[in-house]
């Protein structure tokens, strides 16, 4: 090791004058994320929380109301039946390189999405065409109701890019990242992949979304965003003052930055919650009574209490609370082991010799597939497991790759998997649980709940929408298909002089964040 | 001598047929799992219809049976078109590319610093006056072994970067970026090739001839450096061409925790991902890279050890004796 110390010796001797490399400008926030967007085209990244900043949308979602709000679209009408849109857009909003965003632009961008199939075009089932009625009006058609349409616009996925960069393009092509031209509040500086991206404000920027009271540019002069994929390099950057936002902050981090006295920012994820999803076709899980049991024994108080933290709150439904369509079911989801044991016990299933229940030849062994995604995942799994120790059954977790995930959801191996899906709209429900969506739960297509499911995008009156999704949600937990568990929460970790807040997709909004000195 | 073209053009030929085989034994295995790199990419809260994934599968080559998709990907690939990745949508000599300055950088200041530190561990024993520094000394490069590449890297960044504040914990613009990741990365090399060579200095200082050295009055120094050290260090030699494929590997874990773009990341990432035409990518570059520097070590015995001769003539494989 003396030879170690010779080495670092003579480095230290050729640094002698450098101290740590901390933010150099006042004004420029510097960020670390765990992973950089996969494309830095919005219709092919899987986490829009940078790109949100480069482009902009038709629409915004207030985070409070969960209602649509404007942004590049003033106002709008929707026909009767949703299958026609008309967004009549703000005047003089540019791209970054002055050409003007006007309604031939958005309709090169939505024709573009459609035809290079890339992941928003799920937003445009049936798509017919879009028009430029006049240079600031754009009419959207489709074949069928599409009441989801309004929510998607809103989106990040769906942020407007400059038409030459998505005219003819193929999703190729439209992923280059030399062809980053937004109207969004920031500008792309620089960009090593998985290493760096670097954003500048734009100055002449002037049409934030309508929710904010900023009309103006951004506070901040630019980001400076970091990829670190280790946790304890983050927390160690944010401690020793070489960033000023932690951008994934595991709840195992927390302790150790609320010591360091930062601010821990959080917002809970809209969407459905994480719990477990069981496979209705399996024998196991076909009677309602031993499902009933599995939602009662289940301690959700003592998972968050345990291995998460204040942020993260029991589900009390499979919708997550800020999710429009949320209705509060906590009641039939308490802990209640003694009424789980009754219930199957009055079934008839007897504990064998090893605990374990059984009936005519039906052993109580659930086999459950999750991602593993963080520690935490894992941990909860197998405190959920010594749960349903206490009951007489047994949970064999299964860690599974994302590789072979798709694969074990479709296939008839599986008692339960575990999942969770953002998506701050009603349709959520039914483009994971519905048999024409993911279909987590193996429904048979034509059920009553897959039917309630299936009606949401015909729906037209937001209302409607909602109510559809909430008796969905209460048939789904009164039958036991769902095990909800928590609802997940995500948290940037802050240093003192960084004001930061959440949009209505959990997603730190830079726009309007601020350095105080 | 005889000319060496022959040989090193013979060499050459067989690193391709090792990259061929290395890319053919790849696509068999990746292109015939089950599992699907479009539905990954999508994700799982995504719905597309049916048309839409098979859209993306066309965009992306995969609904060609097997047999044109290869033919297809080797042709291109003679073209120098290693496809698009199917994560990022870029093409993948590009995402390579864009990373590959980074991953050589680490590697080859840690191989500088592993050969270093390893010859001068290693001399340090064979200079060592008492058994009991020489044990002492042999010690160490198990015991560099035996310490986890991250824990170590975690370490001197907890200590040089957080505590001290002397070197930069992430990021790559610069050399002091480079400091500590390779001394990381340097360290179970550096372990390998001091352990190596110690060895075969010890057993060379006993050989009769430096025995004879030192009856003529030769000095220790001497003796140790220029007469033992050329005779001991082909297996040293050995070790360094395979560390360099190992590089890779051992890179994966110090470019994550120093926050690098890397091959090894990028390897890591697109196997996760089963993205299938960036695996392949970094497979035929870490095959011809292997075979390369194989090449190039094979070629360097002769001018370290006279006794070596690269392809003998005829089929006798006599070595010239001497002393």
């Amino acid at each position: 090791m003396s030879l170690i110390a010779v080495c670092v010796a003579s480095a230290l001797l050729l640094t002698a004058c450098g101290d740590a490399e901390g933010p150099t400008e006042a004004q420029v926030l510097e960020v670390a994320l765990v992973s950089e967007p996969s494309s830095l085209d919005p219709g092919q990244a899987d986490n829009t929380s940078v790109i949100r900043a480069l482009y902009d949308s038709l629409t915004v979602q207030d985070p409070d109301s969960g209602e649509i709000e404007p942004w590049l679209a003033e106002s709008w009408e929707i026909s009767e039946d949703s299958t026609e849109y008309t967004f009549h857009l703000r005047e003089e909003v540019t791209f970054s390189d002055g050409s003007p965003l006007d309604a031939e632009a958005v309709v090169a961008n939505f024709d573009s999405v459609v035809e290079s199939a890339v992941i928003p075009a799920s937003y445009f089932p049936g798509y017919v065409e879009s028009r430029a009625v006049d240079p600031l009006t754009v009419r959207v058609t489709f074949e069928e109701s599409n009441s989801g349409f309004l929510y998607a616009t809103s989106l990040a996925t769906l942020g407007i890019r400059e038409p030459s960069t998505v005219i003819g393009k193929s999703a190729e092509e439209r992923a280059d990242v030399d062809s980053v031209v937004g109207s969004g509040p920031f500008v792309l500086d620089s960009y090593t992949a998985d290493e760096e991206i670097s954003l500048v404000r734009r100055d002449d920027y002037g049409w934030g979304p309508s929710i904010g009271d900023n009309q103006g540019t951004a506070h901040l002069e630019g980001i400076r965003f970091q990829i670190v994929p280790e946790s304890s390099v983050r927390t160690g950057l944010l401690q020793s003052g070489q960033i000023h936002l932690d951008g994934n902050v595991q709840p195992s981090d927390i302790p150790a930055n609320e010591r360091a006295d930062l601010n821990i920012e959080s917002a809970t994820l809209p969407g459905i919650t994480a719990g477990l999803y069981p496979n209705l076709e399996s024998p196991r899980l076909a009677e309602t009574a031993v499902r009933k049991a599995i939602q009662r024994a289940v301690n959700r108080q003592e998972i968050v209490d345990t291995l998460l933290t204040d942020a993260y709150q029991p589900a009390r439904s499979v919708l997550a609370s800020p999710t429009p369509g949320f209705i509060d079911l906590g009641d039939q989801l308490t802990f209640d082991p003694d009424g789980a044991i009754r219930l199957l016990d009055d079934a008839g299933w007897v504990p064998a010799e090893n605990g374990v229940r059984e009936k005519e030849g039906v052993v109580l062994s659930f086999d459950a597939y999750y991602l593993e995604n963080t520690s935490e995942q894992r941990n909860v799994l197998e405190l959920v497991q010594q749960q349903f120790t206490d009951v007489g059954l047994e949970l064999v977790l299964h860690p599974t790759p994302a590789a072979d995930f798709m694969e074990i959801l479709g296939g008839t191996a599986h008692d339960f998997t575990t999942g969770n899906s953002r998506g701050n709209d009603p349709d959520v429900l039914r483009t994971s649980i519905s048999s024409e969506g993911m279909n987590w739960l193996h429904l048979e297509e034509g059920g009553e709940i897959d039917s309630l499911l299936r009606e949401i995008p015909t729906a037209t009156d937001p209302e409607t929408r909602n109510q559809l999704a909430a008796t969905a949600a209460e048939q789904l937990i009164e039958e036991g298909a769902v095990i909800p568990l928590y609802e997940l929460a995500i948290s940037v970790g802050a240093v003192g002089n960084v004001s930061i807040g959440f949009d209505a997709n959990a997603q730190p909004d830079y726009f309007g964040a601020r350095l105080n000195p | 001598m005889r000319p060496i073209y022959p040989y090193v053009v013979k060499r050459l030929l067989h690193a391709v047929v090792v990259v061929w085989a290395a890319y053919t034994v790849t696509f068999l295995v990746l292109y015939s799992l089950p599992s699907d790199p479009i539905a990954i990419m999508v994700g799982p809260e995504v719905s597309l219809t049916d048309e839409q994934m098979e859209s993306l599968k066309a965009q992306h080559g995969l609904d060609q049976p097997l047999l044109t998709q290869y033919f297809q990907r080797l042709g291109s690939l003679l073209t120098g078109d290693l496809g698009i990745s199917i994560t990022s949508g870029r093409p993948v000599t590009q995402t390579i590319g864009s990373v590959l300055p980074s991953t050589l950088q680490l590697a080859g200041a840690s191989l500088v610093l592993a050969i270093g530190l390893g010859f001068i561990l290693a001399l340090a024993v064979g200079f060592a006056g008492s058994r009991g520094a020489r044990n002492f000394l042999l010690s160490l490069p198990p015991l560099a072994m035996t310490l986890p590449v991250f824990w170590l890297g975690l370490i001197l960044i907890q200590l040089f970067s957080f505590r001290l504040g002397w070197l930069p914990a992430v990021g790559n613009s610069g050399w002091r970026h480079l400091v500590l990741p390779a001394i990381t990365l340097a360290v179970p090399g550096a372990a390998i090739i001091a352990q190596v060579l110690a060895k075969s200095l010890l057993a060379t200082l006993r050989l009769p001839f430096v025995e004879m050295a030192r009856a003529k009055g030769v000095g220790r120094s001497a003796v140790l450096l220029r007469h033992a050290f050329r005779n001991s260090v082909i297996p040293a030699m050995t070790m360094v061409g395979m560390m360099v494929a190992g590089v890779l590997g051992g890179a994966v874990v110090v470019e994550t925790v120093f926050s690098r773009a890397g091959v090894g990341r990028l390897a890591h990432e697109a196997a996760g991902a089963q993205d299938f035409p960036v695996i392949q990518g970094i497979v035929v570059l870490a095959a011809a890279v292997f075979a390369l520097s194989s090449l190039i070590i094979d070629l360097l015995y002769p001018l370290v050890d006279p006794r070596v001769v690269i392809d003998p003539p005829n089929r006798r494989r006599e070595r010239a004796a001497s002393a």
